[in-house]
């Protein structure tokens, strides 16, 4: 309660949560805020400027980019979440295992995520998308596998790191068995680094999935998500900017939100950095 | 420090081998048969055939992967499948371009990000660090892709300032290059320098707070001093690792400010493949991007060894 308060009285984290809101709001009822149909063409209205008719204008297929932008909130938001929920809990699970049982398991499991994270994020990324194929769960699997390693990490760091408490071996002393400490004392004190950790990265996969499909490796158009608006957008910069220029301010605002609540919930739940 | 050094680089071996492995495994997990998924479903079953002989599909996984090894590691990756050139060499020409879009980035995000760290930092709770603050984070928020877009829209559309297409290799005329570097190189240096700025505004704040700097201050120092002689060396300790560790955003973040501007890169390269299906091509360069980022982070971790007596004695 004390952190939910400390949490509403920043005017960040309160200016985050609204424009993720905005975000999820857009996506989830997309068809009730949208004024045309997202894949309609028409082509004697293309290349419409924004107007009352088509508040962020249309593209040049006569479509209208508010309503796709709309519709693309769901893809990009269901992509992204979906990644990082799988990579955290797989992740999550597997740092735990390492960080627990030691030895072996522990050296081999870190070294292949010291290999997954030689390669360059993004790169890995279109790598392994390109050779499923494009398509939504092509992209999911990727982002998963990029994302992995990096909470892997970052749980079995927190374990070891609480571990050394004197709380953890004052249980184990009083003879609770490894699943009750993992599971009642060692479990809530990471869960704080890992939330804060995953709305890093869940903005990080927002923008990570409009690079992809900006680069024609995500969902296939005619539908709609934003990196592939504003890759159509891109032959048109001269004539029709605001197909490009609409869909990534969604990106930006969006990102922005999730960074603004992440940086609140790391004040909140670690009263350290305050 | 010279064994240290030494049993660092020995570390490289594996990491490489595992690298490779990976690569490889890249062209292995295409689900179906790579030699229909290449040539079309209504290829002629000779010519399939043919195919997976040249590929070396007919051989176990393993025997397939060492083969490849040896090759690689004479610096033979194979041949692309459309243009019948080897494809080491086609991404060895391309390199020098998205090297120098990260270098060229790195240091327009070193510029910016350490400035506006320190004034954030000195200043802190002030109106100027409340502006620093929430720019940095706009910055970082930022998809560096559409940045580009909005600067071709500014300076290459409206002013004029900037081509908007065309190239001139660098080692043909280097200045006249340059011109196409600027734009994808602050697009790309922008949105890192947000994530510099917060970094640098962090760690020069818990430096500030360190007893040596209280020390410094009581002995009458100028606030000046302090913080450019005192405090700031130590402050910029952790940019050297995080500037490393950028470089490999960097890369995957210029192929994708490559396809914007439509410069001759590796991003550029990988993205044609990639629409081609071109996969030899799609492998070697992950492979070489992956190896010049661990290559990369290798000197980090040994810049930081000379930089900090700390690691260089333990």
């Amino acid at each position: 309660m004390e952190r939910l308060k400390r949490f509403a009285q920043n005017p960040l984290s309160i200016a985050g949560a609204v424009l993720l809101l905005v975000a999820v709001g857009a996506a989830v009822f997309a068809p009730l805020l949208a004024t045309h149909e997202p894949m309609r063409m028409a082509i004697s209205e293309r290349l419409r400027p924004p107007s009352a008719e088509h508040l962020f204008g249309t593209d040049v297929y006569g479509r209208d980019i508010f309503t796709r932008v709309l519709y693309g909130a769901r893809i990009s938001l269901r992509v992204a979440a979906l990644a990082t929920l799988l990579a955290l809990t797989c992740g999550t699970l597997i740092g735990l295992i390492a960080g627990f049982v030691g030895g072996t398991v522990d050296t081999l499991l870190m070294r292949a995520t010291d290999v997954a994270l030689a390669f360059p994020g993004l790169l890995l990324a279109i790598g392994i998308s390109a050779a499923l194929g494009t398509g939504e769960t092509s992209i999911v699997l990727a982002l998963w596998f990029v994302y992995l390693p990096r909470f892997a990490r970052l749980a079995r760091a927190a374990v070891m790191q609480v571990r050394q408490n004197d709380f953890v071996d004052a249980a184990r002393a009083l003879g609770a068995k490894p699943t009750r400490v993992a599971a009642r004392h060692v479990g809530p004190s990471i869960v704080s680094p890992l939330v804060v950790q995953a709305s890093v990265y869940f903005s990080e996969m927002i923008l990570a999935e409009s690079a992809l499909s900006f680069l024609g490796l995500g969902t296939p158009p005619p539908a709609p998500t934003w990196g592939n608006i504003l890759s159509e957008g891109r032959d048109f910069m001269r004539p029709a900017p605001w197909i490009s220029v609409f869909p990534g301010l969604f990106i930006l605002l969006t990102v922005l939100g999730v960074n603004l609540l992440g940086d609140g919930l790391r004040d909140t739940l670690d009263p350290r950095k305050g | 420090m010279l064994t240290v050094a030494l049993r660092r680089l020995l570390t490289l071996v594996p990491v490489l081998l595992a690298i490779s492995f990976v690569s490889f495994l890249l062209l292995a997990i295409i689900p179906g048969d790579p030699a229909v998924m290449m040539l079309g479903a209504d290829a002629p079953p000779p010519a399939l055939e043919a195919l997976r002989e040249r590929l070396g599909l007919d051989r176990p996984f393993l025997e397939r992967f060492l083969v490849w090894l040896g090759n690689a590691a004479r610096g033979d990756l194979g041949a692309s499948l459309y243009q019948h050139r080897p494809v080491a060499q086609m991404v060895l020409e391309r390199l020098p371009v998205t090297l120098m879009i990260c270098l060229l980035a790195t240091l327009i995000s070193l510029a910016i990000g350490l400035v506006a760290g320190i004034v954030s930092a000195v200043r802190r709770n002030k109106p100027i660090d409340h502006v620093v603050r929430i720019v940095s984070l706009i910055g970082l928020s930022m998809p560096d892709f559409w940045l580009g877009l909005l600067l071709i829209l500014l300076f290459s559309i409206h002013w004029q300032v900037f081509p908007l297409t065309g190239f001139v290799p660098l080692s043909q005329d280097f200045l006249g290059s340059l011109r196409f570097f600027v734009l994808p190189s602050f697009a790309l240096g922008l949105t890192l320098a947000g994530f510099l700025t917060r970094l640098t505004r962090a760690s020069l704040l818990e430096v500030l707070s360190a007893d040596y700097v209280r020390t410094a201050r009581s002995k009458g120092l100028r606030e000046r001093v302090v913080v450019l002689r005192h405090a700031l060396g130590t402050a910029l300790l952790p940019l050297v690792t995080v500037v490393g560790l950028n470089f490999g955003r960097l890369l995957g973040g210029a192929v994708v400010v490559e396809s914007v501007f439509s410069l001759p890169g590796v991003g550029r390269l990988i993205v044609l493949a990639i629409s081609q299906r071109d996969f030899p091509v799609v492998q070697a360069a992950v492979l070489y991007v992956a190896v010049i980022y661990t290559v990369i982070n290798l000197l980090t971790d040994l810049s930081y060894m000379v930089l900090d007596p700390r690691v260089r004695y333990a």
